[in-house]
């Protein structure tokens, strides 16, 4: 019986479609990235955040395409992403079509478990080829293995394979190109009438029976070298000793590595721009250019690096086994947070940034887990507020770098503890629920693919500049045009000097000029919008201690938390060149920087104020863009801006008034 | 219900999470109450399973069908093994 005919499109006219399925750990990855290559496209399904990789492999001429559905165990699914896999299989889902045929991914190895998911899917009248992954590690283990006896029992094609090496591939190619939508196997149904507990133990008994008849132990059956280092790496000590050095490794790969393509990005943005003001007459499309455009995109695209050595890495220690184990031996100190041990990882990489922290939580199964984790990330400190600390570090001890280091250290706590907090009421609050408690494979270690992990990072890579190219540079646009936006005459200081100007030559003309240039920028940003958006908060901003310049910088730093440098740069009249260059020039001004009623600006309790607040509050709309994308609502990012900017806000109150009542200033 | 099941001094009987490393036994019966519980049993966990306790504790780690999978103490806990053998 064939359930394919049934389809709304004939199957002659269209690309046939074969679903990819099987257990996690299976090598579905390495063997959908074998058979397709670059080819492959990543999206979401259709209402949902489960992601859904699709590509396309060519077979004589035949374009088939084959969908990689989430891992699964069982075809009665417990999580949102084996509900999809089901619903995809069977036909009941409304946007994605059924498949013509499955490809079941079995594991050599654990072959009992494997048949328990190919028999529910042979039962669900999807014709199968199975693909007998992993017979080198059986091999290993002792297990021979009779495929042709299999097959026959089956009564569907199947084919041994190594998808690491490609061993079996053209086999399995060949299988594909055979297989017709009529060829369902005539499998004996296994049967099971009475409750749940005994669905498992029916279909178990009957794989077990099979499993035995096909495979012959011929030596010694364990994989010792996985047990060994599992002693270490499992231990409830020796394991979170090996996880902190592990993720030392990563970090120092993420902020050390990546400083040298970050400058070239740096450089190459900088150089475009300089390129393009020269080519360009000067005016507002030139200014649009070079700061909307591609100082945005700039300012943005410099943590690619980052994101891309992050996901590099995540995909080897994957790979490789381990992450799996850190889940492990995280499981038990996150669940005081009410998060589960694969909540670590995201969270511990959104020290670089939350944008990939939030991408990564995808690994977290339970959808409240992974909201609570998402929505806390953007509180770890990020790689763009390092610059931000350092100035108000500097600002409030000056000559002395220990103290400075401690509020470096205390800035970084402070958002960990803050997230753990926030996880910790949401838990209990609005996304209430038991943690999901640990049930998770530790899969025997193997090579890693460099293959895959390129892969990942292409496809992670891709999303993100999509992002940055799209939303990310229309949202830097539209706050260059606030601080720019309407212009007005130059102040009449300017125009008096620029007739000085003629009658000077040399470094003195030069050094006015400079001093012209930033006078005009200073009150063109003080007559912008972005200049009366922060007058007109002031009232709301000055219980913090800030007044209406710090209110631009705010304003300006949505677009990325480091631009309230150069902003406050350009509001205290040091000019933006100066404060890259020799950024203590720019901290003495600011230093300087006085109130029209001669009282200092930055004082300690100010900065203290503004540190508090730049830790907590979610200046970062690219972040809001990328959790609406993998929440699949607005209501998430809402929550998140919210909730961040209600606390960054208490806490600066009460800190810039505890300080003042006690007299610090 | 924890209360049905009794557990006298000569018994072998035990709940998964008490025993100790390095011990094979045999699964007596599964409280099926823990969802998660599920998932343990379309790995392979059933009634007359024999299965190894590679590491005790919380989390801990049970062979089962040549894999070896992390559980909670508190999935476990409704697992009923006979260590007999």
């Amino acid at each position: 019986m064939s359930s394919c005919c049934t389809a709304d499109e004939p199957v002659r006219t269209r690309a046939r479609r074969l679903a990819l399925v099987g257990n996690p750990n299976s090598g579905k990855t390495t063997l959908f990235n074998a058979l397709t290559g670059l080819r492959a496209q990543t999206a979401n399904y259709p209402g949902t955040t489960v992601e859904r990789r699709t590509g396309r492999l060519t077979l004589a001429g035949e374009t088939i395409e084959l969908i990689d559905l989430p891992g699964m165990y069982d075809l009665h699914a417990l999580s949102e992403e084996e509900r999809i896999a089901v619903d995809v299989l069977t036909g009941h889902s409304v946007k994605v079509p059924k498949p013509d045929a499955a490809i079941v991914l079995a594991d050599a190895a654990n072959l009992s478990r494997s048949l328990f998911l190919i028999s529910q899917i042979i039962e669900s009248n999807v014709p199968v080829i199975v693909a007998l992954n992993m017979m080198d590690i059986a091999e290993d283990a002792g297990l021979e293995i009779n495929t042709a006896q299999l097959a026959r029992e089956l009564g569907c094609p199947l084919v041994p394979i190594i998808a690491r090496t490609g061993r079996g591939l053209d086999e399995l190619r060949r299988a594909i190109q055979q297989i017709r939508s009529s060829s369902v196997p005539a499998v004996p149904v296994v049967t099971c009438t009475a409750c749940n507990d005994c669905r498992f133990k029916t279909r178990y008994a009957w794989t077990d029976a099979m499993a035995g008849r096909v495979t012959q132990l011929t030596g010694q059956p364990r994989n010792l070298w996985t047990e060994r280092i599992d002693h270490v790496l499992t231990h409830p000590v020796g394991g979170v000793f090996v996880f902190f050095a592990v993720m030392l490794g990563f970090f120092f790969l993420i902020f050390q590595i990546a400083r040298i393509p970050m400058d070239m990005v740096d450089t190459l943005f900088t150089g475009l721009g300089g390129v393009i003001a020269r080519h360009f007459p000067e005016g507002d499309l030139r200014d649009l250019l070079v700061q909307g455009v591609i100082g945005g995109m700039g300012g943005i695209l410099v943590f690619l690096p980052q994101i891309c050595i992050l996901f590099f890495c995540l995909s080897l220690l994957e790979d490789v086994g381990y992450l799996a184990r850190a889940a492990f031996v995280m499981d038990r100190l996150m669940r005081h947070v009410g998060l589960p041990g694969k909540a670590f990882v995201p969270l511990l990489s959104a020290h670089a940034c939350a944008i990939p922290a939030i991408m990564a939580s995808r690994v977290i199964e339970d959808k409240r887990d992974r909201l609570v984790t998402i929505l806390v990330a953007p509180l770890m400190s990020c790689s763009a507020r390092i610059p931000v600390y350092s100035m108000l570090a500097a600002l409030l001890f000056a000559r002395d770098p220990w103290r400075a280091s401690l509020v470096f250290t205390g800035a970084y706590l402070l958002g960990v503890i803050a997230a753990l907090a926030a996880a910790l009421v949401f838990k209990r609050t609005i996304l209430r629920g038991e943690t999901r408690p640990l049930v998770l494979e530790l899969p025997a270690y193997k090579w890693p693919s460099l293959r895959t992990a390129v892969l990942t990072v292409v496809d992670r890579a891709l999303v993100f500049i999509k992002n940055a190219g799209t939303v990310i540079l229309f949202i830097s646009i539209v706050l260059w045009a606030l601080a720019t936006y309407p212009k007005g005459a130059p102040p009449p200081e300017a125009v008096a000097m620029q007739q000085q100007v003629a009658s000077l030559t040399g470094p003195a003309a030069e050094e006015l000029q400079t001093k012209i240039d930033r006078l005009v920028r200073h009150h063109a940003l003080e007559n912008s919008v972005a200049g009366r958006i922060g007058r007109f908060v002031e009232p709301v901003i000055r219980p913090l201690g800030f007044d209406w310049q710090i209110g631009i910088g705010i304003i300006s730093s949505f677009a990325a938390r480091e631009v309230i440098v150069s902003t406050l740069a350009v509001v205290y009249g040091v000019g933006e060149d100066v404060a890259k260059e020799n950024p203590q020039s720019l901290y003495d001004s600011l230093r300087r920087a006085e109130r029209s009623d001669g009282s200092k600006v930055f004082t300690t309790a100010t900065c203290a104020s503004l540190l508090i607040y730049y830790v907590l509050a979610a200046q970062c709309l690219s972040t809001q863009v990328v959790t609406r994308r993998e929440t699949n609502s607005w209501k998430w990012p809402a929550l998140q801006l919210g909730y961040m900017s209600v606390m960054a806000y208490v806490a600066s109150l009460v800190v810039f008034h505890v300080l003042r009542a006690l007299g610090v200033s | 219900m924890e209360a049905t099941v009794a557990m006298t001094t000569h018994s072998t009987r035990c709940r998964l999470d008490q025993v100790t490393a390095g011990t094979c036994c045999t699964v007596e019966s599964i409280e099926s109450g823990e969802i998660a519980i599920q998932r343990l049993m379309a790995m392979g966990l059933c009634v007359g399973r024999q299965i190894e306790i590679i590491r005790h504790g919380n989390p801990l780690i049970v062979r089962l069908l040549g894999a070896r999978i992390g559980v909670s103490a508190r999935v476990a806990h409704h697992v009923i093994v006979d260590c007999a053998s």
